[in-house]
């Protein structure tokens, strides 16, 4: 096991290598050592400045979505739930939308602030939260909380979807191109919140490795072991809320990660133990992630493709290999 | 005790602020402003202010962004101390190494034949671009295309040096003026695009002329658009006025300029009357609404070059079959290459509604941009 969670550390490395060497400029490492040590060199700069904030960027919000939906497939139980699937990026997108579609429906001449973006995003996620976390105190089964999750997300989206109506073409096309998710135009600052953030949450999720361990077989049988299931469920939703609520709103929407790579993982430790699938779901979200995102980046240079095609489009035929196969 | 202490204070305030004003006006005069007025007369989001300096020349630009003024030092020579102007932004003229986002800025830079300093544009390459020069030069490499407006390619950006990037920040790509902030690229947001009139959105030319030393050139060119449009609103002035509706339908939603905007402002330079809707700059609304505004309308721009002939039109709702322009057959759609070498000649764009409008004012004319739809 221990050898197989070092292989992802050397992967991940690998893959953060691969993403502050490759871009569309011939720049190498070499270049970033003579910037950082005070040369004036574009290239390092280049290496510095854009490469290595969206790389890391990518690997923090990959580990982020990997984790979360990981947590998420164990408390419910089921294969398919995802970071989404509690309707966190519906609600992340509501706000955005709000901000994007009512702003320029209410105010004349609306212009956009960057920032606003992100907390309209992040205003948007804590509503979703704080309901779910309400209804995680409330009710006794994962089920009802599922459904209360999708439903949550239905609502959003309905919201959206009327606000979208309201819009004119270009707007909605904005809006769109907004949820479709990117690291593009990632900088220091933004990737510095991030991790201020995320870091602490992702790591703050092993210490439920032994409850979710216990959660595999059921709440009643987690009751018996000792285990407030209560606490784990509201600590449960609000790591996986929280991950997906940050991710969404610096970066968009990105698909299939949260929901694959806690499979990939499975698979590939042929384990189900926590201790070992949460560093493990972290390190291999980053990794595709960052892998994805020079895929992305690089493929039709310098048309940019949207990432969640990408994770999509190469994740989903590893996955289905790997159900097949097992 | 106190008290005289406090007084002593509030004297030295007053001193300090005194001096503080003498100081900057006498920096104001030292400037030598040439123009004390603004140079443009008609856009609404940016001034252009001519000052002289010591061993500098230049302008003092103010484009207007999120509700703010955005002031950029634009000097020619040594670089002018002007601390009166509050957090300005400087920037070498003439810029020689120049990138753009939108095609709206190459047709600025077309105008007055600025078009050499391109060193790349935020191109994308899903368009066919209209300007000869600048599509045979980006097919050689020798303006770059670092990808498209919302996720630019910044490796490429800096690699290029450039000396300024001009942009516009709408929702797709809030994100980009940040990233350049941060990588220390010079830029400016323009707002061109804001503009509700189509002299305030073509005086934008005296901005590029003022980045790329082309002042008189853009002057030239825009006094004689001012002149040709001014000339066209003289010829319709005492004729009847026809109404006319602009709108673009997809999929069932209908999209119209509103009743303030640019599109409106040139339908009624060319002298009709513009039905549309109030509101933000584009309405969106249903077919059925839109019957409603345009069944008396005497003619319809379908604002969009797909629609071939009036088939189309009718595929698109068969009710759009019993509105007059229809049945008058007075349905245009726009050329494609109207957004782009439609910008740069926007009075050959208001003489061809003037002329579609008013045929007999404009005998023998062809238009260009608008083509009947059969």
């Amino acid at each position: 096991m221990t050898k197989k969670l070092f292989l992802l550390l050397i992967l991940l490395t690998v893959s953060i290598f691969l993403g502050i060497i490759i871009g569309s400029v011939n720049a190498s490492i070499f270049d970033l050592i003579k910037f950082l040590s005070g040369k004036n060199d574009v290239l390092g700069y280049i290496v510095f400045e854009v490469r290595m904030p969206r790389t890391f960027a990518a690997a923090i919000a990959g580990a982020s979505l990997a984790v979360s939906g990981l947590l998420l497939q164990t408390y419910f139980r089921n294969p398919l739930a995802g970071p989404y699937v509690l309707g966190i990026s519906s609600a992340a997108s509501f706000g955005v939308a709000l901000y994007i579609l009512a702003g320029v429906i209410l105010v004349p001449n609306f212009s956009f602030y960057a920032p606003a973006f992100v907390v309209s995003a992040l205003l948007g996620s804590a509503i979703a939260i704080l309901v779910l976390v309400l209804v995680a105190a409330k009710v006794r089964s994962g089920v009802t909380l599922l459904i209360v999750g999708l439903m949550i997300g239905y609502a959003f989206s309905a919201v959206d979807q009327i606000l979208i109506t309201f819009a004119n073409a270009r707007n909605v096309q904005i809006y769109i191109l907004w949820s479709f998710g990117t690291f593009s135009g990632v900088t220091w600052s933004y990737l510095e919140f991030m991790l201020i953030i995320l870091l602490p949450v992702i790591v703050s999720s092993f210490f439920l490795s032994k409850s979710l361990n216990a959660l595999l077989l059921g709440e009643e049988y987690a009751k018996t072991m000792g285990i407030n299931v209560k606490v784990v469920r509201i600590a449960i939703m609000c790591i996986s809320a929280i991950l997906t609520a940050v991710v969404t709103a610096y970066c968009g929407i990105i698909a299939f990660v949260g929901l694959a790579v806690p499979h990939i993982v499975r698979l590939f430790f042929k384990t189900s133990n926590h201790f070992i699938l949460i560093p493990a779901s972290a390190l291999a979200g980053a990794s595709i992630t960052v892998l994805c995102d020079i895929i992305a980046r690089m493929l039709l240079n310098p048309i940019e493709l949207p990432i969640s095609v990408v994770t999509s489009l190469f994740g989903a035929p590893i996955v289905i290999y790997l159900v097949i196969n097992r | 005790m106190s008290m005289t202490l406090k007084k002593i204070a509030l004297l030295l305030i007053v001193v300090a602020l005194i001096s503080g004003c003498t100081q900057k006006q006498k920096e104001k005069n030292n400037l030598n402003i040439l123009l004390k007025h603004n140079l443009v007369k008609y856009a609404k989001n940016f001034k252009l202010i001519p000052f002289k300096a010591e061993n500098s020349r230049g302008y003092i630009l103010y484009v207007k962004n999120d509700k703010k003024w955005n002031v950029y030092i634009l000097y020619n020579g040594t670089k002018p101390n002007i601390s009166f102007v509050k957090n300005p932004i400087y920037i070498k003229i003439p810029v020689k190494r120049l990138i753009v986002m939108s095609s709206t800025h190459l047709a600025m830079l077309e105008a007055i034949n600025a078009t050499n300093c391109l060193v790349g544009f935020m191109y994308g390459g899903n368009y066919k671009i209209y300007f000869k020069d600048v599509a045979e030069k980006l097919k050689e490499g020798k303006i770059l295309n670092v990808g498209s407006p919302y996720n630019p390619d910044y490796e490429k950006i800096l690699k290029l040096h450039p000396d300024l990037v001009v942009i516009y920040v709408a929702m797709n790509n809030y994100k980009v003026a940040e990233k350049l902030k941060e990588l220390n690229v010079p830029f400016v947001i323009d707002s061109e695009w804001k503009e509700n009139t189509p002299l305030g959105r073509v005086e934008w030319v005296k901005f590029f002329g003022a980045i790329t030393g082309k002042e008189s050139i853009a002057c030239k060119y825009f006094n004689r658009i001012v002149e040709n449009i001014t000339k066209i609103k003289e010829k319709v002035k005492d004729a009847n006025r026809p109404t006319l509706v602009w709108a673009l339908i997809w999929h069932g939603r209908v999209y119209m300029p509103s009743n303030t905007s640019y599109v409106a402002n040139m339908v009624r330079d060319a002298g009709c009357t513009y039905l549309g809707f109030n509101g933000s700059a584009y309405t969106t609304t249903n077919i059925a609404n839109l019957i409603k505004i345009a069944n008396n309308a005497d003619y319809f721009i379908y604002a969009s070059y797909f629609a071939k002939n009036l088939t189309y039109i009718k595929n698109i709702d068969p009710r759009l079959t019993e509105i007059k322009a229809f049945k008058d057959g007075r349905i245009y759609n726009i050329t494609p290459d109207y957004w782009q070498l439609g910008y740069i000649h926007t009075d050959r764009v208001i003489e061809d509604l003037a002329a579609i409008t008013h045929p007999n004012l404009f005998r023998g004319y062809k238009p260009h941009y608008f083509v009947r739809l059969k």
